[in-house]
């Protein structure tokens, strides 16, 4: 070793280049693969960021039509309906071959039952009369048959806001062809709905005359008393009661009769919709379209893990809106009572982002009982979202107040007091898949799918992009082989000069009698010294050049963010990787060059150790 | 016949960074074409030295030089090596990446005499040298001490330049071979009319020279005249 | 001494290899450099293409981006900028059919009138559900003439056919109405358009408002125009024309007089605040630029280190061949030929290691000027170190150089 170091001392200038060599060629593979695992990581979280989205629908075996009469065009309405022989289920979407990162899955919502709490429909309306529905007696203001609009006047409100107590609204028994009678000195009783028609007929006309405004108020309709709930083969648990009558003149004793009991315990329930809230089971949070599609992003806490959507943990995302109207945060626990299922439509559906709410009707079991919570439980808030206005796809709309829990953690999954119910709609049934994957996709379910069930797809443009995201990655590989490829070049060249130069030196030790282990270690020592020192300094200067430089690039942001809705979601994460990022290949490149130097070295000694040692003295000046 | 080499009280002085060291003081002497002359000497007498000046190599620090009558300094001292002096080392100095034919070969390119001819009269230099045509192809690596110092003789020919300089070159020879090169180098000179000046401790070597030259500490002195 | 290069170059074989390998790799390395960073580069104007960013004109709440009161100014100063593109935009109005007496207005105003500047600014309306080619459509939608497509339901109930002229009665939301209380005034006079073709009927689908007729956008804002009335629009949507650009995009929208939405602000129709969906093209355009930031910022360095990595390796070729350059030295050869005939030598096997590279990043990824640019950086390399390496040679004294090799 001393000899060594003394025979590379003679000749420092030399020695100093060799050494450059090394330090250019371990700083090399230290920077270049501290950039190629930055930019792989960048990649890596930039393609992360896309995601493959199907959503699925039933497509209807045919349309039944049913005629509903129309008091307002004195005709019947045509109404198509949808027809399915059977309801598909997520399951008959898995097939040999399908690969899912999340789903398939059809998730229902629940409403969930809880005064405490104040709704966005009573927060953007406090004092609103809430005149959308309700259980009331009522006279008309003359003897009349409710083929129009007629006046009545509310006299006892059962079920509903009692401020409606006293106050003249119009009456259409309006899909009914043939009303009975109404008198005005009759008290009657019936479930009243704006049912979507506006005021009309004779009396409303004569009274507009008189006003310069459009003011087109909707009618009341009355509303059957079956019960609401549904089997989840898509049947109804009561088709009808008693023949469907719907209004019912108030006599002595008629609230003890069934259809009086039934009134009363609808009546109950029927302000429960002012302080219910939808709660939304899904296995991954991007399934639930809002998310995709960046209407609601979160804008504090987290996101659930998939350990907890698995595991089913009682942790939910709550809306911003619902959080602050109770004055509840991040890490709150919040009150879940169910009340009822939808597996029909999206929360968006039945509660409005403007604070509408479409809520159920008939809410009694079978044999007319009110309808119980079925389920209790309290939810840690580990995120709070926020929901944009969305414009264009309405449909996904998230709902009022929604909570997003993870699927498994509602026990009763299975349809308890289902108010509704459906085949799998693209709003309430979606998966996801790799990127890149639908072509494969499609292929299978070509093979394997049902043509009753249509597929949507989305992926945010990943699929024009994927050939350069491929180009990005094949480039970067290159990169990292060329480096590589250089790097053990260099060592070649460097090995190649430096045993070459030392040929001589080896063939007189040897000529002295040295043997060949002692040869091999007296000219490895200086050489591997060598290497060592080069490598170590160059992965050094490596890691604090690339340390830095990342330094000045971290957390930059490159865009105005004035008038952007959602979140930019830019991660931060990377920074803090950063000493992994620069620390690790220093150690991988030094130990890279080290074992390959001293390995090409090795292989060359070996050459030289093969043969005599008077035939190398005789070749030393060769140089090829 | 006149001096084609004349020495005039040359001196000369290695510069280092920190000291200088005296190789050469006030030596003078002459040198005629068709002799053999050596220069003997220990190890580090200033013997290479002066070969060195005398091959233009160097100029002298102290004194004058003169070739054909021309100061060393005025004369362009490349073109003497092409076309006047060669010098050969005990080292041998072939070009590793030429064969022994095109070693033989190079000087007369450099000189743009045509390929074919070049190659002709490297021919019979080697001839001359007495070198077997079957080496001609060879690399220098795969042939003997005594075949390399005879290439380099038939090179220093074949730059036609009659004035031959060598630097102990028997120095790694056999003492068979060591016996045909300097028998080489006499005819060269009695035939050829070369003046062949050659730096060496060997007495042998010295025996054959015409004249012989001693140094001692940078001093030379006429031992045999 | 020509001769002597192609001598060398055949005998010296892996030395030549590994000094042209060094080369085709340091070739290879700065071309794939800048193709990684042209890589990015690319997919960061892939992502401007193919992920487009919508927008909207919300209210200042942003709660509505639909039937709103959006001033005139604004969408004309949209439809003017080149930031934008695809604007799409509409009014609606309420008509009745024929000229009837305000006092009676309950009975005839039963027509929703809607003025677009394209089909899709009908909710969901599309140019396949109108019954002229697409050319007719886009070109009806551009016009000002007083034409109009009507919903087949309505041509069927009202006994109307295309090329029909109808009389209609328009009157206009009140930009004034309280909320939840739109009031509607008539708009005084009447116009008379011409049925040019009719159109599916698209209510009850999901984001679809009652559309009876429609008329041009321009034709709209020519009825207000001549009613003295301003113009406003009921929805306005468009693209950023180039997402590369936002920030100069942005900047306009400014200047245009769109404000940021703000969750405090009062519910109102009024339609001048701006929502933007670019948040995923940020996340994702962020990235790229950060790992093209990246890249560049190590391109000094990267530079730097081929160019030493050149210099090196040429100098210590270089300086492996001093015996040779000794040799020619002592055979009369002048130094500054013996100089040019080693450089040319290495230059040679430079270029030939530039030359593969060339092709195979010519086959991998063809940039041209990239090329050029690394074959003169790795050639000024190599030449630099050789230069620096025979001219350190040529300095010194052939016996020294002789010497060292011994």
């Amino acid at each position: 070793m001393r000899n060594s170091l003394k025979q590379m001392m003679r000749t420092p200038v030399r020695t100093v280049f060799f050494l450059v060599l090394v330090v250019f060629a371990a700083l090399l593979m230290t920077l270049g693969t501290c950039v190629w695992l930055k930019g792989y990581k960048t990649m890596a979280q930039y393609e992360d960021r896309f995601m493959t989205i199907g959503t699925v629908r039933q497509i209807p075996d045919s349309f039944e039509q049913t005629l509903l009469w129309n008091a307002e065009t004195k005709d019947y309405d045509v109404i198509k309906k949808a027809q399915y022989s059977v309801y598909y289920t997520p399951e008959d979407m898995l097939f040999p071959g399908a690969e899912y990162i999340a789903g398939p899955e059809q998730r229902a919502f629940y409403s969930s039952y809880e005064p405490e709490y104040l709704m966005l429909c009573k927060s953007l309306n406090p004092s609103m009369i809430s005149k959308g529905s309700l259980i009331a007696e009522f006279s008309p203001m003359e003897d009349c048959v409710p083929d129009e609009s007629v006046q009545i006047k509310i006299t006892k409100v059962i079920g509903g806001d009692e401020r409606m107590e006293g106050v003249v609204d119009y009456f259409c028994d309006h899909r009914n062809p043939d009303p009975a009678p109404l008198y005005k000195d009759k008290t009657y009783v019936a479930i009243l709905q704006h049912g979507g028609s506006y005021i009309h007929g004779s009396v409303y006309d004569e009274l507009m005359k008189s006003k310069n405004e459009v003011y087109i108020g909707l009618e009341y309709w009355p509303d059957s008393l079956e019960s609401g709930l549904w089997m989840p083969d898509g049947s109804r648990l009561e088709e009808s009661f008693q023949d469907g009558e719907q209004i019912f003149e108030v006599t002595e004793g008629f609230y003890e009769t069934d259809a009086g009991r039934r009134l009363l315990n609808m009546g109950q329930l029927e302000t429960v919709w002012q302080y219910s809230q939808p709660v939304t089971g899904t296995n991954r949070t991007c399934l639930w379209m809002p998310f995709y599609n960046g209407q609601a992003y979160i804008c504090e806490g987290r996101d659930i893990s998939e350990e907890e959507y698995a595991a089913g943990s009682k942790v939910c995302l709550a809306s911003e809106t619902f959080m602050e109207n109770n004055g509840l945060s991040l890490g709150d626990q919040v009150k879940v009572q169910l009340l009822c299922t939808d597996s029909r439509v999206n929360a968006g559906r039945k509660f409005w982002l403007d604070g509408s709410v479409s809520f159920y009707r008939g809410l009694i079991d079978t044999a007319g009982e009110a309808l119980q919570v079925f389920e209790t439980s309290e939810y840690e808030v580990v995120g709070i979202y926020d929901v944009t206005i969305s414009g264009t796809e309405s449909i996904f709309d998230p709902g009022a107040d929604e909570l997003i829990v993870p699927m498994e953690s509602i026990q009763a999954r299975d349809g308890k007091n289902l108010l509704a119910c459906g085949p799998m709609t693209d709003a309430t049934s979606s998966f996801q898949i790799p990127n890149g994957s639908i072509d494969t996709f499609l292929k299978g379910w070509a093979e394997y799918g049902t043509d009753k069930l249509g597929i949507t797809f989305y992926d945010m443009g990943y699929s024009q992009l994927k050939a350069g995201i491929d180009n990005m990655k094949t480039i970067s590989l290159y990169l990292l082989a060329a480096g590589v490829i250089l790097t053990v070049l260099l060592l070649l060249f460097f090995s190649h000069l430096f045993i070459a130069k030392q040929a001589q030196r080896t063939a007189i030790e040897r000529s002295l009698g040295m043997r060949k282990a002692k040869c091999r270690w007296s000219m490895l020592s200086g050489f591997t010294l060598l290497v060592l020192a080069g490598a170590v300094i160059g992965s050094l200067a490596g890691a604090k050049i690339s340390g830095d430089v990342s330094v000045v690039n971290d957390g930059q942001s490159y865009y105005e963010t004035t008038y952007t809705v959602g979140i930019t979601n830019t991660r931060n994460e990377v920074a803090v990787e950063e000493a992994a990022d620069t620390g690790l290949p220093a150690v991988w490149s030094t130990l890279f060059i080290v074992t390959t130097g001293v390995g090409i070295a090795w292989v060359k000694m070996n050459g030289s150790l093969r043969r005599e040692p008077m035939q190398l003295l005789s070749e030393r000046q060769e140089e090829n | 016949m006149g001096n084609i080499i004349e020495a005039e009280k040359v001196g000369y002085l290695y510069q280092s960074k920190y000291q200088k060291t005296r190789a050469l003081t006030e030596v003078s002497c002459s040198f005629e074409q068709s002799k053999v002359y050596a220069i003997t000497g220990k190890s580090g007498s200033g013997k290479s030295t002066f070969l060195s000046l005398l091959a233009g190599l160097d100029v002298p620090t102290e004194g004058k030089l003169y070739i054909d009558g021309r100061d060393i300094r005025e004369i362009d001292r490349d073109n003497y090596r092409m076309n006047r002096a060669s010098v050969i080392y005990q080292a041998f100095h072939l070009f590793p990446l030429l064969t022994v034919l095109e070693n033989v070969m190079f000087p007369m390119q450099l000189q743009h005499v045509s390929k074919k001819e070049a190659k002709a009269r490297a021919g019979e230099f080697l001839g001359k040298v007495g070198l077997p045509e079957t080496l001609y192809g060879k690399m220098p690596n795969m042939i003997s001490g005594g075949e390399q110092q005879r290439v380099a003789i038939a090179r220093a020919m074949a730059s036609g330049g009659q004035i031959l300089l060598a630097d102990e070159p028997t120095g790694n020879l056999d003492s068979q071979n060591e016996k045909v090169i300097v028998e080489l180098l006499c005819k060269l000179a009695h035939e050829e009319n070369y003046a062949v000046i050659v730096v060496t401790h060997n007495e042998k070597v010295a025996e054959a020279a015409d004249v012989v030259y001693g140094m001692l500490d940078g001093v030379l002195e006429v031992v045999r005249g | 001494m020509l001769h002597y290069i192609s001598y060398s170059i055949k005998r010296r074989k892996i030395a030549n290899l590994v000094t042209a390998g060094i080369g085709v790799m340091l070739v290879l390395l700065l071309n794939l450099y800048f193709g990684s960073i042209r890589s990015y580069r690319d997919q960061l104007a892939d992502l401007a293409e193919n992920v487009p960013i919508y927008c909207q004109v919300s209210n200042l709440s942003g709660t509505m981006v639909n039937g709103l009161f959006i001033p005139e100014r604004i969408a004309d100063a949209l439809e003017r900028s080149d930031q934008v593109k695809d604007l799409s935009y509409m009014t609606v109005l309420m008509a009745g059919e024929g000229d009837f007496k305000e006092a009676e207005y309950s009975k005839y105003l039963n027509l929703h009138v809607v003025g677009a500047n394209q089909a899709e600014a009908v909710g969901e309306l599309s140019d396949d559900m109108i019954s002229m080619d697409v050319e007719r459509v886009n070109d009806f939608f551009a016009s000002d003439r007083m034409e109009c497509i009507v919903n087949e339901n309505v041509l069927k109930n009202r006994g109307w056919k295309i090329g029909d002229q109808i009389i209609l009665k328009c009157y206009y939301y009140d930009p004034a109405s309280e909320l939840n209380k739109v009031e509607i005034h008539p708009m005084g006079g009447v116009v008379e358009v011409t049925i040019v073709a009719s159109m599916e009927d698209i209510s009850g689908k999901t984001n679809a408002i009652r559309t009876d007729v429609v008329i041009p956008a321009k034709t709209a804002q020519n009825i207000f125009e001549q009613s003295g009335l301003p113009f406003f629009a009921d929805t306005v949507t468009f693209h950023v024309k180039d997402p590369l650009q936002l920030d100069a995009f942005k900047m306009e929208m400014q200047e245009i007089g769109l404000v940021e939405i703000s969750s405090e602000a009062m519910e109102s129709y009024a339609g001048y605040a701006l929502m933007v969906r670019d948040a995923s093209f940020i996340a994702n355009a962020t990235d790229l630029r950060h790992a093209i930031e990246l890249m560049q910022a190590f391109f000094p360095v990267v530079c730097i280190l081929v160019l030493l990595i050149g210099y090196v390796v040429s100098y210590l070729s270089g300086n492996s061949r001093r015996e040779e350059f000794a040799l020619m030295r002592l055979q009369g050869a002048k130094k500054i030929k013996v100089s040019l005939v080693f450089l040319a030598e290495q230059m040679l096997l430079v270029l030939a290691g530039n030359l593969v590279g060339d092709v195979v990043i010519a086959l991998a990824v063809p940039a041209f000027t990239t090329m050029a640019v690394v074959n003169v950086l790795v050639f000024v390399a190599y030449l630099i170190g050789a230069a620096a390496a025979y001219g350190r040679m040529s300095r010194g004294s052939v016996v020294y150089l002789l010497s060292a090799v011994q």
